[in-house]
């Protein structure tokens, strides 16, 4: 029976523009059993044809897979939303704690941080979002906003009020100030004043932490996948 | 009437004959290749963009007061090819004119140039339009800071006119989007962006 063609191939009939592609006989069907013809190449057909193929195209094709599947990924981590894993004790209640380290790092909590807010920039009170750290650009913290640019805000264990200036915000941890050295910070909020780094809470440099998501290119807002407590972390 | 209704239905009965003839499998598998290659080419386009090289229109201002970037970069602005590996890979250095994203406004980008990284001391004239030669009491603001760990300092190459770190202070790292290394349009400008120091 005449080997019938796709679609497109009625119009451009060539050659699929594989380099290792060889010709190969039709597929040849046992005398005693018939394949049932679906109208055009059966997904049998396909496969055995894939088993065919030599080593060489075998990797070929798998190179080209994965080359597109790590594009599709890169891409929708960038712009849509992803999964991370969340590490340190200075979100404790919400985030359970663990290591940074080796084995500690497997158990940690995984949640879907998502990018659709870094279009206008919309955030809300309480929020907990993910931002690049303003003295190394390289780690990323996760914390809860306080507060959004226009409001005061009182900085904690002081008596000054600051004022939040358009482009920034504050970010608070919730476990309170007892992180350890090496943590993530509890309080992500470098003042004026050189305090140094001690307690992990006061950093010493110039002037309230940028808006977070400003650098940020992704990762905000998150929903917890793991812990049941899902979208209701977003509320303090 | 009959007539009608006969022909309505023998054209029914052909079009489902009709139907049941299109090669729906094909058509299907044809749709959802052709979707799956612009799929592809638009990650491609966006993995590119992101992480190699890409083209950006650079107005040189925030706002829109003045030319901060002349005579780099255009009053109107100018369309410059943006490379994205060296700031990933920490390799900028001073003098290079940079893309980032306003601390003032993160939905706005503008281009500066670096004077300052990590560590370095930068002195700066707040408003040089002061510092005119026949003062005879000279009352010049200069001041002198170290760049904080993690931030770069950035100026326009138009002092007179132009809002950068002198008002809004070092830059963290991170807002850095990539380093503008050629400009691509207009046609008689095109060519490398020096290294002014």
């Amino acid at each position: 029976e005449p080997k019938s063609l796709r679609l497109s191939e009625t119009r451009f009939p060539k050659q699929r523009r594989n380099p290792f592609f060889v010709k190969r006989p039709p597929f040849p069907s046992p005398p005693h059993r018939r394949l049932p013809s679906l109208g055009s190449r059966s997904s049998s057909e396909i496969k055995c044809r894939k088993l065919i193929m030599g080593k060489w195209s075998a990797m070929w094709l798998f190179t080209r897979k994965s080359v597109t599947g790590a594009l599709f990924g890169l891409t929708i981590s960038d712009r849509y939303g992803s999964i991370v894993p969340v590490t340190g004790s200075s979100m404790h209640p919400t985030f359970s704690a663990c290591d940074a380290r080796f084995p500690g790092y497997l158990k940690a909590d995984v949640v879907l941080v998502e990018k659709f807010c870094l279009e206008k920039y919309k955030f809300s009170h309480g929020d907990v979002i993910t931002f690049k750290s303003p003295t190394d650009h390289k780690q990323t913290f996760v914390k809860r906003l306080i507060a959004l640019p226009g409001d005061w805000v009182q900085v904690p264990e002081s008596s000054e009020i600051l004022k939040i200036p358009e482009g920034h915000c504050w970010v608070e941890g919730s476990s309170g100030f007892d992180s350890r050295e090496g943590d993530t910070c509890d309080l992500a909020t470098p003042t004026n004043k050189p305090s140094g780094k001690k307690e992990g809470y006061r950093e010493n440099f110039t002037a309230l932490i940028y808006f977070v998501t400003d650098y940020l290119l992704f990762q905000a807002r998150f929903i917890q996948l793991l812990n049941l407590h899902l979208p209701f972390a977003s509320r303090p | 009437m009959s007539t009608a209704g006969s022909r309505i239905a023998s054209f029914l009965r052909g079009a489902a004959a009709r139907f049941g003839k299109v090669p729906w499998r094909e058509i299907r598998e044809d749709a959802f290749e052709r979707a799956a290659l612009v799929l592809k080419a638009a990650c491609f386009v966006h993995v590119v963009n992101a992480y190699v090289v890409g083209i950006a229109f650079v107005r040189p201002s925030s706002t829109v007061r003045g030319p901060s970037m002349l005579p780099t970069i255009n009053l109107t602005g100018d369309v410059v090819a943006v490379e994205r590996v060296s700031p990933r890979w920490g390799s900028l250095a001073v003098g290079d004119v940079v893309i980032l994203l306003s601390p003032e406004n993160p939905r706005k980008t503008v281009a500066k140039r670096v004077l300052g990284l990590e560590g370095d001391a930068v002195t700066f004239v707040i408003d040089p339009a002061r510092g005119s030669a026949f003062q005879t009491v000279v009352v010049v603001l200069v001041y002198l800071l170290q760049v904080p760990e993690g931030h770069v300092w950035v100026q326009g190459d138009n002092i007179y006119s132009s809002r950068d770190s002198r008002q809004f202070g070092p830059v963290p790292y991170g807002l850095i989007q990539g380093r503008a290394f050629c400009k691509v349009w207009p046609p008689e400008a095109v060519g490398l962006i020096g290294q002014k120091l």
